[in-house]
């Protein structure tokens, strides 16, 4: 039993490595963002656009979509006073649109991040609802990565159970680490 | 809630955001001390490394695609 649960865990450890590599180094973006690039490359352009086939915002995405090759989902749409405006995104790439109706064109301003600022992307990206499809892709991807991570968890609960040598220092680490993370939700819960 | 908090005034904030680091920090030192407990006990189990590549190749292939 012991070498099964050994085995589990080597195997799940390694499949979710790169996984579990990106979540900490983009946590340490989190907190640190001084140590990391994630300002992003800025562009803008000025894109054909035929009036009859962008009468509404999602109309025009759409169209855009289909002319420009842009990919990602529909947000922060505006529609007032002949003026539109919205972007398309997914992670690490935002097109901000700005079109007047009945105009031939529309302003795009593309903002694409670096590698560092993807993995936080990357991190913040979650559930399975969104329009993109890759998105869902990534929420399930998450899901796995996250019953994954429970299970290396676990299984190495039980492979460091099993050394008796360790187990009192264990005891004594893990004791103090549920009590500080315990109490520190109580007292941030309780405001 | 992000270690970048370390400046807030109220201490359970504070106390949260060095839990936090720590909590980064440990999860990267589990992962490195794993490969090298594999490296060092059982570098040619064959389903070890079939392991890594094809998860590797899931997140480096992912994130090609996406970008």
């Amino acid at each position: 039993m012991y070498q099964l649960w050994r085995d589990v865990h080597l195997l799940l450890g390694l499949f979710f490595l790169s996984f579990i590599l990106m979540f900490g180094v983009s946590s340490l973006n989190f907190s640190h963002h001084s140590w990391f690039d994630t300002e992003p490359a800025t562009d803008e352009a000025v894109v054909p656009v035929d009036p009859a086939r962008a009468g509404t915002p999602r109309e025009l995405a759409r169209l855009l979509m289909e002319t420009e090759g842009y990919r990602g989902e529909l947000g922060e749409v505006r529609d007032a006073e002949g003026q539109i405006g919205f972007n398309i995104g997914r992670m690490g790439t935002v097109h901000d649109v700005a079109y007047t109706r009945g105009e031939t064109q529309a302003h795009v301003k593309t903002r694409v991040w670096p590698f560092s600022a993807m993995l936080t992307w990357m991190h913040a990206t979650f559930l399975v609802q969104h329009e993109y499809p890759l998105h869902n892709v990534w929420g399930w991807l998450m899901l796995l990565t996250s019953l994954g991570l429970l299970a290396l968890g676990g299984t190495g609960l039980y492979l460091w159970f099993k050394l008796k040598k360790e187990r009192r220092i264990g005891v004594v680490l893990l004791s103090a680490n549920v009590v500080a993370g315990v109490a520190l939700i109580v007292l941030l819960w309780i405001g | 809630m992000v270690p970048s908090r370390v400046a807030s005034s109220d201490l359970r904030v504070r106390a949260w955001a060095w839990y936090l680091e720590l909590s980064i920090w440990s999860l990267l030192l589990m992962a490195l001390s794993g490969v090298y407990l594999w490296l060092s006990t059982r570098p040619r189990h064959r389903w070890a490394r079939v392991s890594l590549v094809v998860g590797t190749l899931v997140l480096v292939g992912f994130y090609w695609v996406v970008r």
